[in-house]
């Protein structure tokens, strides 16, 4: 594994490219792309042990952290999820240049599924295509955390709150207004994007969004659903600073790569 | 790489095969280059660290402070490869320090550090701060503290005062309720899908007074910041009632954020404790060859 920066000198991102297992090299790549926030935090172990499992399978794999996420350059109160879509190209074109590979497609978990579902319909033609228990819609997505806020007691609570200016607080990460108004824009498909060859739908648990999704999307080719019953909320807190790794999924996506 | 103009970030790797995988900020003006800030993980936290706090001391240090931080992963934690021969994570993680200080001393004449760590970390920061003399300054977010009688009483009267807590006591005594001890019981994940790697043996309130006496004794700077309001802290002053029998000869220095949760998830711990440590690391030039000035307490 290589860790590396990458794009924009003056605001770089934090790139890990796993290049595949020599001898098996199948000449394709993947960009994982993280989720928001804490599921960000918590979900980071699983998504390089995915990366490795996905090398042993011939796959070149990198991992890129968005602006202001991770150790990537800037805050998070200072970007758009419009520039995270972004990051997702510059990571594509960086393990191109790195790996030598044409093809590279997209592997997504929950916020970070639906950012790579809105690149692969820009673009076209992206393939393998993976969305891990995915975020459906930007509205669902803010309908979710408002839920979770709620629960926790509006005003009483430190880290899930709304702020006066709107943006919101989810267990240690702010979410901007802008962020928000960016993310309402974006929703899946209810087609399968067009040239997307390969298309994994891999759920942990199952819902009526997902069933609609699956519906919807099955009438494409290449497109298959996999359940793997794994727990799901990446947004939890503990003590111990422990991780949550769902490992059925892992094998999942793995086994279907 | 830069990050602004202020700070410049690098990719570091240690060990005989780049085995650990650390990022290093430096500043753009360098205050003391034989000085320098290391950042632990926390549990199986990534090194960015709990709400990515880490990043955030490590450019307000360099930012601010003019000192280089360096923030690396433990073997088999965040990008880092697991040491073979699977030792004990708290033995692994001081000899990660240790290899990771040699490095740095060898190749970039850093002679003296402060290692900061919160929860676990904390723990190992103080444990290799007492038995490394390049250690002049420990940074803590909840480290070990024990209850004192005036915590303890503190404790029951806050109880005492509220109608739910008392009777959430009963439920528990009378056994209506359980109370979530282990990590995946508090995030509510079942244990199978849920990993820890630290070693589950806490060590006793000797043992921390004996390396606390070593801090001191070499006049290690100390910089503890404790959260929330339980028992295991709950008034400014039970550090240094806890640990009444060590001297810390006007080193030390105690924050208490009593609204602020043990992962720093609150906007308000987030500003605080990087501008806190950025400010602290300023204050003194901690010189090689003399030792550190008194701190006063916060």
């Amino acid at each position: 594994m290589d860790v590396l920066f990458l794009g924009d000198s003056d605001a770089p991102l934090l790139g890990a490219y796993h290049p595949a297992r020599s001898g098996v090299d199948r000449g394709i790549g993947v960009v994982l792309a993280y989720p928001f926030g804490q599921e960000y935090m918590r979900a980071h172990r699983a998504l390089r042990l995915l990366a490795q499992a996905l090398t042993a399978r011939g796959v070149h794999v990198m991992r890129v952290d968005y602006r202001g996420t991770g150790d990537s350059a800037g805050d998070l109160e200072d970007f758009g999820v419009l520039d995270w879509i972004e990051d997702l190209e510059i990571a594509r074109q960086e393990l191109r240049d790195v790996s030598g590979v044409r093809q590279v497609g997209l592997v997504g978990l929950r916020l970070g599924a639906l950012l790579a579902a809105e690149l692969a319909a820009r673009l076209g033609g992206v393939s393998p295509l993976v969305l891990w228990d995915p975020v459906t819609s930007g509205e669902s997505y803010l309908q979710e955390l408002g839920y979770e806020i709620r629960r926790a007691g509006e005003g009483n609570n430190r880290s899930r709150f709304v702020a006066p200016d709107g943006a919101l607080y989810m267990n240690g990460f702010r979410m901007t207004v802008r962020f928000q108004q960016e993310l309402r824009s974006l929703a899946l498909p209810a087609r399968l994007p067009s040239g997307c060859a390969r298309t994994l739908l891999a759920v942990s648990h199952e819902t009526p969004a997902f069933d609609r999704l699956r519906a919807g999307w099955s009438e494409g080719s290449g497109f298959e659903y996999r359940h793997a019953p794994a727990p799901h909320d990446w947004n939890y807190v503990d003590h111990v600073g422990g991780i949550m790794l769902p490992q059925p999924v892992l094998a999942a996506i793995t086994e279907w790569m | 790489m830069s990050k602004g103009a202020a700070v410049r970030e690098s990719v570091m790797r240690f060990g005989p095969q780049g085995e650990l995988v650390g990022i290093l900020s430096e500043p753009a003006a360098p205050r003391d280059p034989g000085r320098m800030l290391i950042l632990l993980n926390s549990g199986a936290m990534h090194r960015v660290g709990s709400c990515r706090i880490s990043v955030k001391i490590a450019r307000a240090a360099a930012a601010r402070s003019g000192i280089a931080a360096l923030r690396f992963d433990f073997s088999g934690i965040g990008d880092s490869v697991t040491r073979p021969g699977g030792p004990r994570f708290e033995e692994s993680a001081v000899a990660d320090l240790l290899d990771v200080m040699n490095r740095l001393q060898h190749e970039r004449g850093v002679t003296r550090f402060a290692v900061y760590g919160l929860c676990s970390g904390a723990d190992i920061a103080m444990h290799a701060g007492s038995i490394d003399p390049r250690i002049v300054e420990v940074i803590q977010i909840d480290g070990y503290c024990f209850a004192t009688w005036r915590s303890r009483l503190r404790y029951y009267l806050l109880r005492v005062k509220s109608a739910a807590r008392v009777m959430a006591f009963l439920r528990r005594i009378f056994g209506l309720r359980t109370v979530p001890r282990s990590g995946a019981q508090i995030a509510d994940i079942d244990q199978r899908f849920f990993e820890v790697p630290v070693d589950p043996d806490p060590i006793g309130r000797g043992e921390v007074a004996a390396q606390l006496r070593a801090l001191a004794g070499r006049g290690v700077r100390l910089l503890c910041f404790f959260t929330g309001r339980e028992p295991a802290f709950n008034y400014p002053r039970q550090f240094e009632d806890c640990f009444s029998d060590v001297d810390f000869a006007g080193l030390l220095q105690v924050v208490h954020l009593p609204d602020s949760r043990h992962i720093l998830s609150d906007p308000a711990a987030q500003a605080i404790v990087p501008e806190r440590i950025a400010n602290w690391l300023s204050a003194a030039e901690v010189p090689g060859d003399v030792l550190n000035k008194p701190a006063s307490r916060g």
